[in-house]
């Protein structure tokens, strides 16, 4: 159901794409949520495995689903690409840049939250207020640079240069401008793509040391948990 | 062989010390943990199945040492934690397929016997069982894989006592080739009259006693007796001294059995609810 809404939401026209996979961040904190009513996680340490096992099994489910998550959006990103979208007036285009930019987002939204719950499963809700906070401050910072773009580029347009004369005129700022790294991560043409694989090498990076991290905090907490 | 061996169990809370629990248990013996509410039955249980961290002690269940072999020993040893309901929205079919696929010896044919003989309707979700259906069923779970130790935290618990002593005679059937055993917390100390052939007592994260529950009650020998025979050397010594309008009762230790029959006193044989009610009254 979840993984649905964000599917769906990413291919609404105009719609901040950052705001879909946050819902699954919900979802993340609602496994943990109901486990108050259905003993889950004392019932699997139960089971005739590790105590450790719980926390490895909840945290691959929970990769699982943002793995699920970044697959639907380069389906949609796909598509939108071959039917010639046109481009999101509510921020980042569902690009290379902003799949590298979401699994930064899921990173630390899993270290957070994932690798700070375990301290009292039972209670998830203040630490994932935490995780939720940070997650829209770093979609915000994420953000930011794209929104200084597009109101420079209007600003350009407003005194009558064309678009490429206006994309020329940011791109001859320096490297650290915020329009200029704006101008480098919202557009969703082929060419463009390509320039932004190292934000997705970057995201992968991050997303791929997050993990063993998030799984050892946790995991170190849970040992230390009286059931 | 021992199924069970606890040796200087200790686990420190901030206003709770469990101090150097021992315990023992022989493969085809029922053995009764009573004690009050609070006197640390459930964290000696936890600690047990390592849901618990301990400060101190070995464990050993089956033979084997927790938590080194931990997933060996959940697969011979069977549990229920009276009280807790898991996954109340869920149909009792859709438990079990997912639980055994969990144990390496499950057997499918001692299940089915067991929900048959229960009356456990699998396609019921769990919350729709009553309290007795619902002990029943984890029950059903913990003897179906093959386990040779079943720990029960007060599986009888909020139970009426025509279902109690159908558990009752079903913890005797288990016991009864010789092979396997249970640890049974509870309260309810006449279940334990019925079927424990052991009792270990705890109190204020102590153990009081651990032995046969012959020699557990012989330990002890209630007296009763006038007000004018209750002198101030008896008083000292009686656990847990009740007045009332006639006279007075108690508990004294067997080997104060003299004084007793020096004073004149009715003694008899107590019950584990006499032995508990006087213990705690102390």
């Amino acid at each position: 159901m979840w993984i649905l809404c964000s599917l769906v939401m990413q291919i609404i026209p105009n719609y901040p794409v950052y705001i879909g996979p946050f819902y699954i961040t919900l979802c993340i904190m609602m496994t943990f949520a109901l486990n108050q009513t259905s003993h889950d996680t004392l019932y699997t340490v139960l089971l005739p495995v590790r105590k450790i096992d719980t926390v490895k099994a909840r945290y691959l489910y929970c990769l699982i689903m943002e793995v699920i998550v970044l697959c639907i959006s380069i389906t949609w990103g796909i598509i939108r690409i071959c039917v010639q979208f046109p481009d999101n007036s509510s921020g980042i285009n569902l690009n290379v840049a902003y799949l590298g930019l979401q699994l930064i987002l899921f990173a630390v939204f899993n270290f957070v939250f994932l690798g700070n719950v375990y301290k009292d499963p039972l209670k998830p809700g203040i630490r994932y207020a935490v995780g939720a906070v940070l997650y829209f401050v770093l979609y915000a910072v994420a953000e930011l640079p794209v929104w200084m773009y597009k109101g420079r580029l209007s600003d350009l347009k407003e005194i009558g240069l064309d678009f490429n004369a206006a994309l020329a005129e940011i791109q001859s700022a320096p490297w650290y401008s915020l329009p200029r790294i704006g101008a480098w991560l919202f557009p969703a043409d082929a060419a463009s793509l390509v320039r932004q694989l190292p934000v997705l090498a970057v995201g992968l990076l991050i997303f791929a040391v997050s993990w063993p991290l998030t799984f050892r905090r946790g995991a170190r907490q849970f040992a230390k948990y009286d059931m | 062989m021992n199924l069970i061996e606890v040796k200087g169990l200790c686990k420190n809370f901030e206003n709770f010390h469990l101090q150097n629990v021992d315990m023992t248990l022989e493969e085809g013996f029922i053995m009764g943990f009573i004690g009050r509410n609070g006197a640390g039955k459930t964290t000696t249980l936890k600690s047990m199945l390592n849901l618990m961290n301990t400060d101190g002690g070995t464990i050993n269940l089956c033979g084997l040492s927790m938590p080194k072999d931990e997933i060996a020993i959940k697969n011979k040893v069977g549990y229920v934690f009276g009280g807790v309901d898991f996954y109340p929205e869920a149909k009792i079919k859709k438990i079990t397929d997912m639980t055994k696929i969990f144990y390496e010896n499950w057997d499918d044919a001692r299940y089915n016997d067991l929900c048959d003989r229960f009356e456990i309707d699998q396609n019921k979700k769990f919350k729709q069982l009553s309290a007795g259906m619902k002990v029943k069923y984890s029950l059903a779970v913990a003897m179906s894989h093959n386990s040779s130790l079943l720990i029960l935290d007060e599986p009888t618990s909020g139970l009426d006592p025509a279902a109690r002593d159908d558990l009752v005679c079903l913890f005797q059937e288990f016991i009864e080739d010789g092979k396997h055993s249970i640890l049974f917390s509870t309260h309810i100390t006449s279940d334990l009259e019925k079927c424990a052939d052991y009792i270990t007592y705890i109190k204020k994260g102590k153990i009081l006693a651990s032995n046969d529950k012959e020699s557990f009650k012989a330990s002890y020998i209630m007296v009763n007796g006038k007000k004018d025979q209750l002198t101030p050397e008896l008083e000292e010594k009686v656990i847990g001294l009740h007045k009332h309008q006639l006279g007075f009762e108690g508990l004294l230790p067997a080997a104060d059995k003299a004084v007793a029959d020096s004073c004149g006193l009715e003694c008899s044989t107590p019950s584990l609810e006499d032995i508990m009610v006087h213990v705690e009254r102390r």
